[in-house]
């Protein structure tokens, strides 16, 4: 199993992948950094510095979010499927290995990529923002839980690539895992508009159905709102409308999560060790 | 111990039956041909014998484990029938990555000496991207060797391969039959098959139709041969119509004549002998090469439409 995780980031390096994804990355928080400089200091109101900062922070982990679902999806989206198209499986599967094994393999090597990238972007955001606006996050405690949800994130999205990747043809996977992190999305933010505007339990239905299809975008709100801790004041976070979390997701979604990516994993085994190949 | 025994192997996709109750058995050390037209279910039946499809019923034991193990695969090597090697890895890479696999030492020297053995020295270290059909198949037939296999599975190695390339490969299994490595190979290259099989097995719609030993398979014993001479007399020329053999006598040119007999194998050094008392100089016996081919239409032809 470790060749293959080996082999697997091997891939990723000679494909010139990382290197692309790294200069990218680099590329978009050095904008966001100069972005925040020349927006400057906001007026001089109380609280203005804080609101400005925890602003342009919610911005950036937005683009974080979609970033690290888009990456995770692009990795892994080919990831079995192509490589069945190309033939390249039939002389990796003959050989004393288990399926399991060679899933495991792919998922740990692929995935080490994937949660590199989210710490990468997670922490220089936040670092940027902090250096223009100062202390914006709650504290450590606070900063890691939040981290913890986009690295689950990054970790649901590529488990749930893997399985379509054992499922369906590249682009079908590509097409219904993007949607489907979309679809999650456009359902948190009806939950959060309803929360602001006409509490009720229709908006809050909508959110807990698109959740349980695909628990990113709880992850992303939950991560929104665990980053402040008491730090905010009361309501800050309540003018970022469908981008902030007026109504915080639970404890329960993360265990959900992690239960769904680990549910995936073993549908992901299974799906591959019947398929013919 | 056979080296492979199928029981009732079958694999039904959706509603198609590529492989239907296939019982098959391959001795060690031989070079077993299954030959059968396209779509027959040659290279699913592999494929179910190395891991790749799950058959729908039946089992085989390989290398005297269940097939399902992992145990006989290290004693495996497949090269299978469209594939392409992780193009981003070098020839070499490759090589150390299915010994990584194996969990076996495979030092550079070998690696070399690998690569070597199936005419790709000096291109150890160019990506697999830049290779050409025919040095895939190679670089494939380098894989499968890999390890010092006791069995390995050949999925028409020879298909994109140049006439030396043919001829080299045949040389090849030669030398690993000597080894002693059972050796599994679909081909349509009857000639090939010809030349090189021990036993053959001829599969259609996903049944077995014969499975013996090659020399019966086509003559029931009796084959045609060409023996090529000079100096024969016209007399000589009619004892020889005469005998047992129901000899043909083409002329050629100047006192150069083809003789074609049908006999058995056993009876061969007789005829030749029969030549040298009439005082004819032999210079080539072989066998008739378009016999396999004859049968293989006539079975195919006969048995499945
Ligand atoms: N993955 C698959 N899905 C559906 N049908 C398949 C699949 N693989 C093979 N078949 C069908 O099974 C039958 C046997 O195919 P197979 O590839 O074993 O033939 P073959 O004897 O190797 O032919 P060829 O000489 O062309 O290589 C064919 O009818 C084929 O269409
Ligand atoms: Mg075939």
């Amino acid at each position: 199993m470790r060749t293959v995780v080996r082999y697997s980031l091997k891939e990723t390096l000679r494909k010139r992948l990382i290197v692309a994804a790294g200069g990218l990355t680099f590329l978009f928080l050095l904008l966001f950094f100069l972005f925040l400089k020349w927006v400057g200091k906001p007026p001089a109101l109380p609280g203005g510095t804080y609101i400005a900062g925890l602003s342009y922070l919610y911005l950036g982990l937005f683009a974080a979010y979609v970033m690290i679902a888009l990456f995770a999806v692009l990795i892994f989206v080919a990831s079995i499927s192509g490589e069945i198209d190309d033939g390249t499986l039939l002389a990796v599967v003959p050989r004393p290995i288990r399926r399991s094994r060679l899933i495991l393999g792919k998922w740990v090597g692929l995935s080490i990529v994937v949660l590199s990238y989210t710490t990468i972007l997670f922490f220089g955001l936040v670092l940027i923002d902090q250096a223009q606006f100062g202390q914006v996050v709650g504290g450590t405690v606070n900063l890691f839980l939040a981290y913890g949800n986009f690295l689950l994130e990054g970790l649901l999205v590529s488990t749930v690539t893997l399985l379509g990747s054992t499922l369906t043809a590249t682009m079908t996977n590509g097409i219904v895992v993007s949607s489907a992190v979309l679809i999650a999305f456009l359902g948190g933010a009806l939950e959060q508009l309803g929360a602001l505007t006409a509490p009720g339990p229709a908006f809050t239905v909508i959110g807990w159905v698109t959740s349980l299809l695909i628990p990113t975008d709880a992850l992303y709100r939950r991560a929104l709102y665990q980053i402040l801790g008491n730090h905010a004041y009361p309501g800050a976070v309540a003018g970022f409308g469908p981008f902030g979390a007026v109504h915080p997701p639970g404890e329960g979604m993360v265990f959900y999560a992690i239960l769904y990516t680990f549910g995936m994993l073993m549908l992901t085994i299974w799906s591959f060790g019947v398929r013919d190949l | 111990m056979k080296a492979i025994q199928t029981l009732g192997l079958t694999k039904t996709f959706r509603q198609r039956v590529a492989c239907d109750h296939i019982n098959l058995s391959v001795n060690q050390g031989e070079i077993f041909g299954l030959l059968g037209p396209n779509g027959a279910g040659k290279s699913t039946l592999v494929k179910m014998l190395v891991g790749l499809v799950n058959p729908s019923a039946g089992s085989a034991r390989v290398l005297g484990y269940s097939f399902r193990e992992m145990a006989p695969r290290k004693r495996m090597g497949y090269l299978p029938e469209l594939f392409r090697y992780q193009p981003w890895l070098t020839a070499d890479e490759v090589l150390a990555f299915h010994a990584q696999l194996l969990k076996t030492p495979l030092p550079q020297g070998e690696r070399e000496a690998l690569l070597d053995r199936v005419g790709l020295r000096g291109r150890g270290y160019e990506r697999v991207k830049a290779f050409s059909k025919g040095m895939q198949q190679r670089l494939g037939l380098a894989v499968a060797l890999v390890g010092k296999p006791d069995l390995i599975f050949l999925d028409e190695p020879t298909s994109a391969l140049d006439p030396i390339g043919r001829h080299e490969v045949s040389e090849l299994l030669q030398e690993l039959r000597q080894d002693g490595v059972t050796i599994f190979l679909n081909s349509h290259l009857l000639s090939d098959v010809e030349k090189l099989c021990d036993s053959v097995a001829l599969i259609d719609g996903g049944q077995v139709l014969y499975q013996g030993s090659l020399q019966d398979a086509i003559y029931g014993g009796v084959r045609r041969y060409r023996v090529q001479v000079e100096g024969l007399t016209a007399e000589g020329a009619e004892a020889m119509q005469a005998g047992p053999h129901a000899a043909v006598v083409q002329w050629g040119a100047k006192l150069r004549a083809e003789i074609r007999v049908s006999l058995m194998r056993e009876d061969l050094p007789q005829v030749v002998q029969q030549l040298v008392d009439l005082g004819v100089k032999v210079y080539e016996v072989e066998p008739d090469h378009s016999s396999l081919e004859d049968w293989f239409l006539s079975r195919i032809g006969k048995d499945a439409r």
